[in-house]
């Protein structure tokens, strides 16, 4: 538990949050990212009795109000993968970068497949690129554990 | 303070409450419309945020406008001088047109039905991140400029969507694309009346259940035609762009691109239909179904007159 931790966290995920809903040219859209998911099962990583389930589970709420879609579709993706993090939390810091991105790769696409079937359920089926931000943000995730490390001046071992 | 093992248990069975929770609330939401209250509480509260994210594009577009050069201002503003007049002249004629119509039903001793709208009001498309697997924008107008739920929202070209979720200050349209939206039309050439269902990403709209021998053809203009009890009659929807009959349907394909084009338009019209007018359409067919917003049961069972 770091000592700025307390600003790091409410911080972190308004600002993700505040991206997730910014508006940006269709040209872009493709490599959205969930940039809110990532940075909440960061710290369900890194500060495990802050950020769980129930946060996770609220700010997916307030992502599909705001996103005028399925309600609760999120709610559920972000708190199942919360979870999973969650559980593993002490194994997954231990893992070099490159596993911690398989990892986060595998959760997303769990998280995709989840909201893959609801919306095809639903009648509105997603086109092929839906999966791609899931690649994406397992990209990303080395990026964003190197940024906030250096924020909570930790050491971050890359590969 | 580090904790080394967090509450397994406790988490797990938090864990199962939320899902439990999500669970209902979809349910509750596409299958019943059951949460519009809550979802609009939260969509009022959201506003503030969701202005901040908005400000960056809607500054760039008045950046835009900003550095637009003099000649193409001055272009612009000769185009839109000429369409103005334009639209004066036929104004003129519709005048006309009502005056002529009004003096005809009277001889006729019928009712005369207008379908011209109280009231309407321009609002601005917000540009926040929305689900992009709806079909939808949001607007900045809400529940306290009397924006009310199901109300239809037109552009300068045509039947544009309407409002699903509504904020204070803020509403989410769904437009007429949109895969669970469906719409009464008529085609305008031949009077050949359909149901326009949004086909999604595409962007289209289809007409399912038109007999092979309906009269439709390509380039046909669609207007809405009032029977939904929503839409009010009269305003383009879409040209008809392929009408096919594989050999042994019964069942006509037709596919029409919708005339209002969301990419292009950066301000919308909401209207309050009058009252009166959707009276006297309910009354002359009273065979339609009412719709209800309702996401599954939506367009489902119209029956076709």
């Amino acid at each position: 538990m770091n000592n700025n931790d307390w600003l790091l966290i409410p911080g972190t995920l308004l600002l993700a949050f505040f991206a997730n809903m910014m508006a940006f040219p269709d040209l872009f859209e493709l490599l959205r990212l969930d940039l809110l998911l990532l940075v909440v099962l960061y710290w369900c990583i890194r500060a495990p009795e802050r950020v769980g389930v129930s946060v996770a589970w609220v700010l997916g709420l307030l992502t599909d109000v705001a996103g005028g879609g399925l309600l609760g579709m999120m709610a559920l993706i972000y708190a199942l993968t919360a979870y999973v993090c969650l559980m593993l939390h002490q194994q997954v810091r231990m893992l070099p970068m490159f596993q911690q991105s398989l990892l986060v790769l595998v959760l997303l696409l769990a998280g995709k497949l989840l909201g893959y079937l609801l919306l095809v359920f639903c009648g509105r089926p997603p086109s092929a690129t839906f999966w791609v931000a899931a690649v994406i943000g397992a990209l990303a995730w080395p990026l964003l554990c190197g940024l906030f490390g250096q924020w909570r001046k930790e050491s971050v071992h890359l590969l | 303070m580090t904790t080394l093992f967090i509450r397994g248990p406790a988490i797990t069975l938090r864990l199962l409450l939320l899902v439990g929770l999500a669970i209902a609330a979809l349910i509750a939401d596409q299958r019943y419309r059951a949460l519009e209250q809550p979802r609009g509480l939260i969509l009022t509260l959201l506003a503030p945020a969701q202005a901040v994210a908005d400000w960056p594009m809607s500054q760039w577009q008045r950046i835009e406008a900003l550095v637009a050069s003099r000649v193409s201002l001055i272009e612009r503003s000769q185009q839109l001088q000429a369409i103005n007049q334009q639209l004066a002249i036929q104004q003129q004629h519709f005048d006309t047109l009502v005056a002529e119509n009004e003096r005809l039903s009277t001889l006729l001793g019928s009712v005369t039905v207008s379908n011209l709208p109280v009231r309407y009001r321009l609002a601005r498309i917000v540009h926040v991140a929305l689900d992009p697997h709806f079909q939808q924008v949001q607007i900045d107008l809400g529940r306290a400029e009397q924006v009310y739920l199901g109300q239809p929202v037109i552009s300068s070209d045509g039947v544009f969507g309407q409002v699903v979720h509504l904020g204070r200050h803020t509403a989410q349209v769904l437009l007429i694309t949109d895969a669970s939206h469906a719409l009464p039309v008529i085609n305008q050439r031949s009077g050949q009346r359909g149901v326009a269902r949004g086909d999604g990403a595409s962007g289209l709209l289809r007409l399912p259940f038109l007999p092979a021998h309906a009269d439709i053809r390509q380039g046909d203009l669609l207007l809405s035609s009032g029977l939904g009890e929503r839409f009010p009659r009269g305003y383009p929807v879409a040209t008809v762009r392929s009408v096919v009959v594989p050999p042994g349907e019964k069942f006509a394909q037709v596919v029409a691109i919708p005339v209002a084009q969301p990419h292009q338009i950066q301000e919308v019209l909401l209207l309050w239909p009058d009252e009166s007018d959707l009276d006297v359409a309910g009354q002359a067919n009273p065979a339609t179904s009412t719709f209800d917003l309702g996401g599954t049961g939506f367009p489902r069972a119209l029956q076709l007159p």
